[in-house]
């Protein structure tokens, strides 16, 4: 990313400037939800949606490249990944210094993955009909994994049952509590997460 | 590793290339050296345009022009929540934003 007016250079997945006017300025990751626009709908009923200039045909221009489980890139680079193929597609979680990556493999097969290393623990949910991805993080008034929070189906269960969340929004849904805070994530094929996290933890 | 990641930082800048007309006239890659390393520019800033006034409808209209399966990035605070097309977002890459007041820029 390019800011116009220091005409500084951003890598999107540090959000940190790495050249210009702002070089080591950081920006805040802000929490998003990975989800298609059908599931979307009865998420958000009272949603809104960026306005296109038509329909168009379905897809990405770049369909051709996201088919080809080899070509990492435009250099020609060898897909000789170790753990997960270069385009196995990971959702990232950034926490201070720490970055963890769950595989979208290891979430199709399980529904959700725990993350009890990060300072406030997280739990990534995932939804195979619906597509959507979302992470949400335990503050230390939610009393964290530790207090035995289930994922069953499309929901999370707290302690006793004294509270439930929407698994995809972390909408509190029953009981007393506070919504879920949904946590920053990114979506990242392998190769591009470990270029730039090297250090990263992993699931899968 | 460093290679790699200098490699990938310019390959955030050239994605639009995959999808460009095969006529399009593409300047000579020029390089910078950056903490050590050697960092190609293969885009002029600008080229992919970025979205600086974005515009939303309602569920209601976006259904004459979205896909149930069109893949979405979704920003949600309070009773507020924006869908952001990645299907759209491939020729432009970063939408400008507000939400609750917040400028944020999504990118893809």
């Amino acid at each position: 990313m390019q800011d116009r007016e220091t005409e500084s250079l951003w890598p999107q997945p540090w959000g940190e400037c790495i050249m210009g006017r702002s070089e080591g300025k950081k920006l805040s990751e802000y929490p998003a939800i990975h989800t298609s626009y059908g599931e979307f709908k009865k998420l958000f009923p009272q949603g809104q949606l960026l306005k296109k200039p038509e329909k168009g045909e379905a897809g990405s221009p770049y369909d051709g490249y996201f088919a080809d489980p080899d070509k990492l890139g435009m250099f020609g680079r060898v897909n000789d990944y170790e753990k997960l193929k270069g385009k196995d597609k990971v959702f990232g979680i950034r926490v201070g210094v720490q970055q963890v990556a769950v595989s979208e493999a290891y979430l199709v097969e399980h529904g959700f993955a725990l993350i009890p290393s990060l300072p406030d623990p997280v739990i990534v949910t995932y939804d195979t009909t619906g597509k959507t991805a979302a992470a949400f993080a335990f503050e230390g008034r939610q009393r964290g994994m530790i207090m035995g929070l289930k994922p069953q189906g499309d929901r999370l269960v707290g302690p006793g049952r004294r509270a439930v969340w929407s698994a995809r929004t972390g909408k509190l849904i029953e009981g007393n509590g506070d919504d879920l805070p949904v946590a920053p994530t990114m979506s990242a094929y392998w190769f591009a997460w470990l270029s730039f996290f090297p250090s990263t933890e992993l699931i899968y | 590793m460093a290679k790699r990641l200098l490699i990938t930082i310019a390959l955030t800048a050239i994605a639009a290339l995959l999808a460009s007309s095969a006529n399009a006239q593409q300047p000579e890659p020029r390089m910078t050296e950056l903490r050590g390393h050697t960092m190609y520019w293969l885009l002029q800033p600008g080229e992919i345009p970025a979205i600086f006034e974005p515009e939303f409808v309602s569920i209601e209209t976006a259904d004459s022009f979205y896909y149930d399966e069109e893949p979405l990035i979704a920003v949600v605070s309070g009773d507020v929540a924006k869908g952001y097309s990645t299907w759209h977002l491939d020729h432009h890459e970063v939408v400008n934003d507000l939400v609750d007041g917040t400028a944020i820029a999504v990118t893809w």
